[in-house]
């Protein structure tokens, strides 16, 4: 029966305190959560513990023994597994190749994948995981994608398994399914910490709830003697209050969208014969399992992708280059929204290539350019030294705001946002959900695609689902959401 | 740093090693440059620049043949350095500087920065392997190989069976063209109806496989004697001739030992007395300019039969070649040269 | 302090690295280091030299950054800067070399601008290929790298010969169409301030216009400058065409301010040599001027080794080689050391 200890935890990085004597027991037996905002320490606390990052200070016991920190394979060899938010899978390589390759111990061997994958199938297996070996990892949706990691692990024999933001890319029902997971992990002794900030789940499935703030350690309490409210305290200090919706009074028209087929990259049918308006100063919500075409719907719609067939109109007229202004917020930030080796500012500045006040011919205003990004960082209160921070090394919820407010601040016509509140805090969420709303009073037609329900009808105006690339109602999807 | 730049980079360093890996002059013979600070005084000091690596048994081999000559004859500090294009220049200065006396520069492509130079560095003597400018302190002097060539040619003409020989060569330079010239007047002097071939440039200086590939064209057109002019890549031409199973003659240096087997004779320059006699001049401030020539008569020129090969010439075709080099001797045939 | 210890590595990495090649070849040290070091920066003729050097270098270097700034993986370099000194010595031929030769500055200028066009147009038919015919950058420019080098060779001993017809070289251009120097004992010419200023120029384009950001950014994150509707194809094509203008620059000034001539050894690894520039440089302009100022050093150094031991020139590329080598694992070393706190 395994114990993690973390014992009077220090980490720095730059000036910013990440942690501050930190100190937790995880238990097995027991699904522990960490709660806490963006950059309150979560995923440092995380990375010390599967030694992905050596503390300055302070000690990680498993099991009265000190876990050799900043060696993050000495310690998955220790039994601490990792189940990360952004999956470190092989895209191109099979099911089976990927569960091999986690349980490879040297390089200089031969390779037997069957026999390697061969336990985590039969883990699969008694998860009641329908998994095809044979199929190839990145084109499996995440779902499936997490599931392959959560077996890399189990298949290792940890003892303690750290689940980074598990929630955040899955549907309702692949939530639940998770959850049953979880418990029977639980129940056959593992110690399950869990990483999240969506109160509600962790207190559907959590014993135990460690709540950080600013990188200390707020509370550490039982799930019985905490409700959301307490939780939600505890984490950002005061309960947040949603601004309410205003409802607009006129409607004029905006984006008209008639008999869309769009290609898939790799030529498949991934859009068939969409047709659906948003007017100006609405949001519509498509909903739906991810994979079903929503992220090629939403390219098409912001100009990224060609459609095969149909038309996208705005006001009655093909897009031109005055109108509308287009807003995207890519639904993968790391990879389609920001570039993470450029600071703050060059990636807030993509958004204002076009902005007259920033440019003298060709040559940037420094100044004005500079002015102009502090004030998004302090109006979007991203956490960051200057805006000459490096991108990459922000929080996810930072890392979100960065591009919510470049792109919000450009006041667009047609804003296009994919899962917007995706592995952001309370708090986060909601300043980007009123950011939302107040572009949406303001006159811009929104098209929002997202796999969260509640995200979805408390924004949207209209939902709509979609269902391998045909555009359903609601009713129509609650059959194939399994209700 | 990621992967993809570091793999370019080894990509890069690579090419620029293979680039630049055709001199392989560096450990061998150590002992005559010697790492002198440059000091002041009576000392006669003489460097030599080459277009190519002195150990190619070749033209840069017998220019190193004559520096080693005055190093030990004339108690010289002497040195070397291979020098192309725009580093010929620097070199030229920085030997002047450091109070060289006397500066060779083993080619024409030498003669044109030299005068530049000299102008500035009125103390010392540039010295050209051919070239045409002079000036009071720029000379060049000038091999008659023609002379070796046209005996070769003589020989070709005489002992060619199929009635074909050809010359395999680096570039079109016109120091090359000449004696190649020299050994298509040879042949036609003793076999008017023997057919010579047009030179086989193959362009690069070093290029082994590139001179055996010219050797091959040459001897699919039948040619059965083949000349070279390939410096450090004769090697190439041997080779080439040895799998056809014809004859080659070596040129500039005595090639004859060569262990192809193939070398009937070599026209060679022998350059030792030449460097030491300009040297000398140099040294008593008796060189005023010009050029000079050596051939056969100052002994600097000469073509050598390869004994173990000399049983191929009938004893009739030794006593002509005999009365021919005689008569070049003597003034009384005049090898034709091109003016340069 | 830390950090001082870290970057004072690399010197004495680069002395190590020197003193093991020389003890190799056998070359004795302290005399071999001294001639290093006085035909580096030992006086003003050996300052000359090492600026001279590094002047070629510092604008294939330039042109590397650009390109790879932009993820396009430009290896063409030495193509680029053949090319141009083509175009170059054709426009020589038409303005210098005929009964009615333009003005000496019109002159230089205009096959100045022939150079760099040259060169930008041999990088752009490599982007072309790799935009429109999926041909890989790194494939294609190496292969137009020979390419260019055999028709330099053509051109050599065909349309541009000199006069004679005699030699494989282009005609010398006369003192006045030459660009100006320091003074006639030294090779220091204005193409040195050329090349510094175009340190500059690449900076300012790269970090102070919106075409230079486009260019980082689809460099950094093709999908991310998809996603912002930045046509990542004309953005590569540029950086491309940047690179070889740079290249082509770098020929023209070889060639008007060096050999008067083009030849066979016209490019003397010049192209080539820019990619550890730009490696070591870090990709950044205003530290190219450093990294091709090390390298100039040390290319001239080594060619002073050369007149005066019995080690030849690739000596240089010996230590060339073993120094890139040993920054990349100096730099692994220092990446390895824990966090330095501010």
């Amino acid at each position: 029966m395994a114990t993690l200890i973390v014992d009077n935890v220090f980490k720095r990085f730059g000036g910013v305190a990440a942690l501050e004597a930190v100190s937790v027991e995880f238990r097995s037996g027991e699904i522990h959560a960490v709660l806490g905002e963006n950059g309150a320490g979560k995923s440092t606390l995380m990375n010390v513990m599967s030694g992905f990052v050596r503390p300055d200070r302070g000690t990680v016991l498993l099991n009265g023994t000190s876990i050799p920190l900043g060696i993050a394979f000495a310690c998955k060899q220790m039994g601490i597994e990792m189940i990360h938010q952004h999956f470190t899978l092989t895209p191109a390589f099979s099911v089976e190749e990927n569960l091999a390759l986690a349980r490879l111990d040297r390089l200089a061997t031969t390779i037997d994948t069957k026999a390697l994958a061969g336990k985590a199938l039969a883990i699969a297996k008694s998860l009641e995981w329908e998994v095809d070996p044979s199929a190839r990892t990145g084109q499996l949706p995440v779902g499936v994608q997490q599931r392959i990691e959560i077996l890399k692990a189990l298949s290792g024999e940890a003892e303690v398994l750290i689940f980074d933001e598990p929630t955040a890319v899955l549907s309702p029902s692949e939530v639940e399914d998770l959850f049953r997971v979880l418990r029977r992990l639980r129940d056959e002794g593992k110690c399950l910490i869990l990483i999240a900030h969506k109160l509600s789940e962790v207190l559907g499935v959590a014993d135990w709830v460690t709540v950080l703030r600013n990188g200390r350690v707020v509370a550490t309490a039982p799930r019985d003697e905490v409700d959301s409210d307490k939780l939600a305290f505890w984490m950002v200090g005061q309960m947040p209050d949603r601004a309410s919706r205003s409802d607009s009074k006129e409607r004029v028209d905006g984006l008209t969208v008639r008999s869309l087929s769009i290609k898939g990259d790799r030529g498949e049918a991934s859009v068939s014969n969409a047709t659906f308006e948003i007017r100006q100063g609405e949001i519509l919500g498509f909903g739906g399992v991810d994979g079903n075409g929503q992220v090629e719907l939403a390219e098409t719609l912001a100009q990224i992708r060609k459609h095969s067939s149909g038309a996208v109109l705005w006001c009655g007229r093909p897009f031109g280059s005055d109108l509308p202004r287009i807003g995207y917020v890519p639904q993968d930030r790391q990879t389609d929204g920001l570039a993470l080796r450029m600071s703050i500012r060059d990636n807030m500045l993509v958004s204002a290539l076009h902005r007259p006040s920033f440019w003298s011919g060709p040559l940037i205003r420094a100044k004005q350019v500079g002015a102009w990004v502090d004030s998004l960082i302090d109006r979007f209160s991203i956490k960051a030294e200057s805006g000459s921070d490096l991108t990459g090394k922000l929080s996810g919820g930072n890392q979100q705001k960065v591009i919510v407010s470049r792109i919000l601040d450009d006041e667009p016509g047609l804003l296009v946002v994919l899962n917007p509140g995706r592995g952001l805090d309370i708090k986060a969420t909601e300043y980007v959900y009123d950011v939302l709303l107040a572009a949406r009073d303001r006159g811009a037609a929104i098209a929002l695609f997202s796999t969260d329900l509640d995200e979805l009808y408390s924004l949207s105006d209209r939902v709509l689902f979609m269902l391998r690339g045909q555009l359903v109602d609601a009713t129509g999807a609650s059959a194939m959401l399994g209700g | 740093m990621n992967v993809k730049h570091l793999l370019i980079l080894c990509a890069a360093v690579f090419a620029v090693g293979c680039g630049s890996g055709n001199s392989r002059d560096e450990q061998a013979n150590g002992s005559i440059k010697s790492v002198d600070a440059p000091k002041p005084g009576e000392e006669f000091k003489v460097a030599l620049l080459t277009p190519g690596s002195v150990f190619d048994s070749g033209w840069n081999a017998l220019a190193y043949d004559g520096l080693q000559e005055i190093q030990k004859q004339m108690n010289a500090t002497v040195t070397y350095k291979e020098s192309k294009e725009s580093d010929i220049p620097d070199d030229m200065r920085s030997y002047a500087r450091h109070g060289y006396n006397l500066v060779f520069g083993h080619g024409f492509e030498y003669n044109k920065p030299a005068m530049k130079v000299a102008k500035d560095f009125p103390d010392t003597v540039f010295m050209t392997s051919s070239g045409g400018e002079t000036a009071k302190n720029v000379g060049a002097f000038r091999f008659e190989l023609e002379q070796g060539f046209y005996l070769a040619g003589y020989l070709a003409g005489l002992q060619t069976r199929t009635g074909v020989i050809g010359s395999v060569a680096v570039q079109n330079y016109p120091s090359i063209v000449s004696t190649l010239k020299a050994f298509e007047a040879g042949a036609k002097a003793s076999n008017p109806a023997c057919k010579v071939l047009p030179p086989v440039y193959f362009g690069t200086e070093g290029d082994v496989t590139g001179a055996k590939q010219a050797t091959e064209r040459i001897l699919a057109e039948r040619a059965d004697i083949v000349i070279h002019q390939a410096n450090a890549a004769a090697q190439g031409v041997f080779d080439a001739c040895k799998e056809k199973n014809v004859l080659a003659f070596g040129s500039n240096a005595d090639q004859n030992s060569n262990p192809s087997g193939v070398i009937l004779g070599s026209a060679v320059i022998i350059a030792k007395p030449a460097f030491l006699e300009l040297a000398k001049q140099v040294k008593a401030k008796q060189f005023t300019g010009g050029i000079v020539k050596f051939g056969m008569d100052k002994g600097a020129i000469d073509f050598v039969l390869n004994p173990k090969l000399a049983d191929r010439v009938p004893v009739d075709q030794q006593q002509k070649l005999k009365t021919v080099a005689a008569d070049i001797k003597s003034g009384k045939i005049v090898v034709p040269e091109d003016k340069f | 302090m830390k950090r001082l210890v870290g970057i004072s590595l690399y010197p004495i990495g680069l002395l190590l690295i020197l003193v093991a090649t020389l003890a190799f070849f056998k070359v004795p040290v302290r005399d071999g280091l001294g001639l290093l070091y006085s035909g580096a920066v030992g006086d003003r003729f050996a300052w000359s030299r090492m600026a001279v050097k590094s002047t070629p270098m510092l604008l294939t270097g330039l042109g590397m950054v650009v390109a790879w700034r932009g993820g396009i993986y430009n290896i063409g370099g030495e193509g680029q800067f053949i090319v141009g000194g083509i175009f170059g010595g054709t426009v020589a031929r038409f303005a210098v070399f005929t009964s009615h030769p333009w003005s000496p500055w019109l002159a230089t200028s205009g096959i100045l601008v022939a150079c760099v066009a040259g060169g930008a147009a041999w990088a752009w038919l490599a982007g072309w290929l790799y935009l429109r015919r999926g041909v890989e950058v790194v494939i294609s420019t190496i292969l137009l790298n020979f390419i260019a080098l055999q028709f330099l060779g053509y051109c050599c001993s065909g349309p541009l010969q000199e006069k004679a017809k005699q030699v494989p070289l282009t005609d010398a251009l006369p003192d006045e169409v030459m660009l100006p120097k320091l003074s006639r004992q030294m090779d220091a010419h204005f193409g040195v301030v050329l090349a510094i200023m175009a340190a500059l120029l690449i900076y300012t384009y790269l970090f102070r216009t919106r075409a230079g950001f486009r260019v980082r950014l689809v460099g950094e994150n093709p999908r991310m400058a998809r996603a912002n509707r930045i046509d990542a194809g004309r953005a590569k094509i540029q950086a491309m065409v940047v690179s070889g203008a740079l290249c082509g620059l770098a020929g023209g000034i070889e060639y008007l301010g060096m050999s008067g001539q083009l030849g066979t050894g016209f490019s003397q690894q010049w192209g080539f040599l820019g990619i550890p520039v730009a490696l070591l440089g870090g990709l950044h302009p205003l530290a190219c001027i450093l990294s091709a100022s090390v390298f100039g050093a040390l290319l001239a150094g080594a060619e002073n080794l050369a007149r005066y031991t019995p080690t030849g020139s690739t000596l240089v590329y010996v230590i060339q080689a073993v120094a890139v080598l040993g920054y990349v694992g100096i730099k692994a070393y220092r990446d390895r050391l824990p966090a330095v706190e501010a």
